[in-house]
């Protein structure tokens, strides 16, 4: 996962260099180099994403057209549009080859929708600029990766760090002749459970933020999350343990150089990936894709917690904690082959979270006011 | 290539260092107060800028909005913007203009996150001053009132003294709870019964009280009644009916305030023309659902929409909808709306090239009406000599009623009258956090230029 991470983070750099001395945007921060990244490990992830991109930002613009929705109702919709397209290409490419990326999917699909919600913010100049520079970000991203696989990296570097676009599985592995042996991903649910599931978690985060005004640690993060404990109870130690690092880091910067936004959101992804990065080298056994992915989670999870106001950081954790056992046990009910078992102290845990986060539910429900009827389009009843 | 490094190092260095510098500076600074809220922050922030300076502080206060300044000496200094605004320009104007003793800043945020990082990482504030709650950037601060509230109330710092001008029982309640979560001080302002009817007198009392609570004085005289007149509104006569601009206020509640004024001079029905833009679909979410209130209570019988996407605009609508191009010809759209006798309130959005197209043809019809009625030496523009005597539009504008019958400053329910006392006991010399009442300077007086 060097190659990969090396990819991100000079991805992440370049849309800081973008947003900062350019303006421009990049559709978001981690789209251009996760679409680099996706692209090395399976060629066709290119045109899924273009069209994928196309069908959300189709979706928008026909929204825009038709109705009067905005805001993140356009963004969710923008991002379950985009989703369909490679959540079921990726369908039929597992059908044919099931050692394939179907993980991707979980945290590729969102992306699409991302990128078209913010295309379509901008007007046409900016748009024109914005794609074009990402399509720039990522060929030369591409470029990158595909000068750095090759069989001398692979044999320096590839059994450092669970091994991803170097690995075995990787198209620009093969196409370079490189194949490092490395962990296989068997996820323990159909993918398109996963998809459900990652799509219901971002309309339980969106619900809970709207209704209470309260930031979870991120929008598919737990669902994801909780995919992955599954199967890799480690998982969850690496997320709890990173965004607790991230958001430490993140706040010391923030008061050193007063840095906010996507600068700062990048600069957590990057320490996001760093750890990954070292818990790859030294840590637990887990697939590289899942620790990149738990690295970016984290990122964004730390950087969450920074953006939540102090008074409300107690509730956006514990909520998130119990909206995550939610999310675990609802996987485990349908789940094949799961390492996570019902134990007794996994049931203790699992249950005061979900009792401490609906705690919180209920104490920010009564404080909502009781009676708001009467403000109805601006003029009082 | 060593030049290179020696900057990179250096630019690093100095970027590490601009947390701390800036808050060296904040801390030199003896009050720091930020305008939030969302209509009239601008105003306020110079009202402010103005009662201090007239006391004889050195004051620097930053406005944000279309034309950017800071204010010092009585100078305004523009404030050069290349590519988007960030918050990092309230660090670089106040290391340009050096430490005030009074500094004024216009939160410039519009999101829930850059609210809460203006005020923690580059204000500080001693005192957060809410003009109003009211549904505009509804898509980055929330989807109503309520949400918007939350939003301004949870991004203030803990203990911070907050000032409020919100007048809606309702939303006085979400800013309380709020607040008192994080044990800040807070005082509701309330309008005298007498101007409960002139939009924006809310952000005038709201600056009074806080001049009043930080230096012991209000504004009072001549100088507030100067401030509610600029706040005034009243119908722009022309040959053919009358019409009111209120476009460049673009939310609902303010335009809102605006007709209840207006419709006080005898207009209890209007005819409504809404600018749309591509851009602004929450605000024209939220003009569609006031507009359908007003059709409710029969203050509107149909609106006219130009602009842009007037078509979602008006399959949501319950009233007749008039739907015309961005490139509408001005007088034309205006002559329709006017021609059902009933006056023209223009609201929605202003910046467009139609909204400048009425705005002359406006001009044009006042000028000529004018020439008619008195000759090429016409007095006043806009003056409403010719309209007819007020009716009562209790039918209409009963849920106005309310308020106390003088002005008073109401602390919320969780708040105690103790609140007001801290000042002299608190832990800083002379007063509670932020509001250390500093013996006045030397100078002009408030009473002095006023009188």
């Amino acid at each position: 996962m060097l190659v990969a991470s090396l990819i991100v983070l000079l991805g992440l750099a370049y849309s800081v260099v973008a947003v900062q001395f350019a303006d421009v945007r990049l559709s978001g921060v981690v789209v251009v180099p996760m679409t680099a990244v996706y692209v090395l490990y399976e060629f066709s992830m290119f045109p899924l994403a273009v069209f994928g991109v196309a069908v959300a930002y189709a979706t928008i613009l026909a929204l825009r057209r038709w109705t009067l929705l905005f805001g993140r109702s356009l963004l969710i919709a923008g991002i379950v549009a985009g989703a369909l397209v490679p959540v079921a290409a990726i369908s039929l490419l597992s059908a044919v080859n099931p050692t394939g990326p179907v993980h991707v999917a979980f945290v590729g699909s969102i992306l699409p929708g991302v990128a078209a919600y913010n295309y379509s913010r901008e007007d046409r100049t900016q748009r024109r600029r914005d794609v074009l520079a990402s399509l720039a970000g990522i060929a030369s991203l591409l470029a990158v990766g595909y000068m750095l696989v090759n069989p001398t990296t692979g044999s320096l570097i590839g059994t450092n760090t669970p091994a991803i676009l170097v690995g075995e599985h990787s198209a620009v592995a093969g196409a370079r002749d490189v194949a490092v042996p490395t962990y296989r991903y068997d996820p323990a649910l159909p993918h398109w459970i996963g998809t459900l599931g990652l799509l219901l978690g971002i309309g339980v985060t969106e619900g809970i933020y709207a209704r209470w005004g309260v930031r979870l640690t991120g929008m598919a993060a737990l669902p994801l999350v909780a995919l992955f404990t599954l199967q890799y109870p480690a998982a969850l130690a690496t997320y709890v343990a990173g965004i607790a690092i991230v958001f430490a880091l993140l706040s010391v910067v923030a008061h050193a150089t007063l840095v906010y936004g996507r600068v700062l959101l990048s600069l957590g992804i990057a320490i996001g990936i760093v750890l990954a990065l070292g818990i790859g080298a030294v840590g637990p056994a887990l697939p590289g894709f899942v620790l990149l992915f738990l690295g970016l989670l984290t990122g964004v999870g730390g950087y969450n917690v920074h953006r939540v106001p102090p008074a409300e950081r107690r509730a956006a954790l514990t909520i998130s904690g119990a909206v995550f056992v939610w999310f675990l046990a609802g996987f485990w009910a349908v789940a094949s082959n799961p390492a996570v078992g019902p134990t007794i102290p996994v049931l203790v845990v699992g249950g005061l979270v979900t009792v401490l986060g609906l705690r919180e539910l209920v104490v920010l429900e009564e404080s909502r006011p009781a009676d708001l009827g009467g403000l109805r389009g601006g003029v009082d009843s | 290539m060593s030049r290179l490094v020696e900057t990179a190092t250096r630019r690093l260095r100095s970027l590490l260092g601009r947390g701390s510098r800036h808050r060296d500076r904040l801390e030199d600074v003896e009050i720091t107060i930020v305008v939030s809220g969302v209509r009239g922050k601008s105003s306020a922030t110079r009202y402010l800028y103005e009662a201090f300076e007239r006391r004889g502080y050195d004051v620097l206060a930053k406005i944000t909005g279309n034309h950017p300044k800071c204010l010092r000496d009585g100078e305004q200094h523009p404030i050069d913007r290349e590519g988007s605004v960030t918050l990092y320009e309230n660090e670089r104007e106040l290391r340009e203009h050096g430490t005030p003793e009074v500094l004024i800043l216009e939160n410039q945020a519009i999101s829930d996150y850059t609210n809460w990082v203006f005020n923690r990482y580059f204000a500080d504030p001693d005192v957060v001053l809410f003009t109003n709650v009211r549904q505009d950037h509804r898509d980055t601060l929330g989807r109503d009132r309520t949400a918007i509230a939350q939003a301004l109330a949870r991004s203030v710092p803990e203990g911070t003294r907050v000032i409020s001008g919100e007048q809606d029982e309702r939303i006085r309640s979400v800013l309380s709870g709020e607040l008192n979560r994080r044990n800040c001080p807070l005082t509701h302002v309330s309008l005298p019964d007498s101007r409960e009817s002139i939009p924006g007198a809310e952000v005038v009392y709201a600056v009074d009280a806080l001049i009043h609570r930080v230096e012991g004085e209000p504004i009072g005289g001549r100088v507030l009644e100067g401030y509610l007149e600029e706040m005034d509104v009243e119908w722009t006569q022309l040959p053919q009916g009358r019409v009111f601009n209120a476009a460049s206020v673009n939310d609902v509640e303010s335009t809102e305030a605006i007709r209840r004024s207006l419709a006080r001079q005898n207009a209890p029905v209007i005819e409504p023309v809404v600018y749309l833009r591509r851009d602004r679909r929450a605000r024209s979410d939220a003009f569609v659902s006031y507009l359908d209130a007003l059709a409710e209570d029969g203050a509107i019988e149909r609106a006219h929409v130009v602009g842009e996407n007037t078509d979602p605009f008006a399959r949501k609508a319950d009233f007749p909808v008039v739907e015309n191009e961005p490139d509408a010809d001005a007088d034309r759209v205006l002559d329709e709306a006017l021609e059902g006798g009933r006056p023209v309130v223009l609201m929605g959005n202003t910046v467009a090239g139609f909204m400048r197209d009425v705005e002359t043809a406006i001009e044009e019809r006042v000028a000529a009406r004018q020439q008619i009625e008195h000759g090429p030496a016409a007095g006043d523009v806009g003056s409403d000599d010719a309209g007819p005597d007020p009716i009562d539009l209790d039918d209409i504008d009963a849920s106005t009623a309310g308020g106390g019958s003088a002005r008073d400053e109401k602390d919320s329910s969780q708040t105690t009258s103790d609140d007001v006392d801290r000042r002299q006991d608190g832990d800083r010399p002379g007063g509670e956090r932020g509001i250390a009442k500093r013996p006045r300077p030397a100078g002009p007086t408030f009473d002095d230029t006023d009188d």
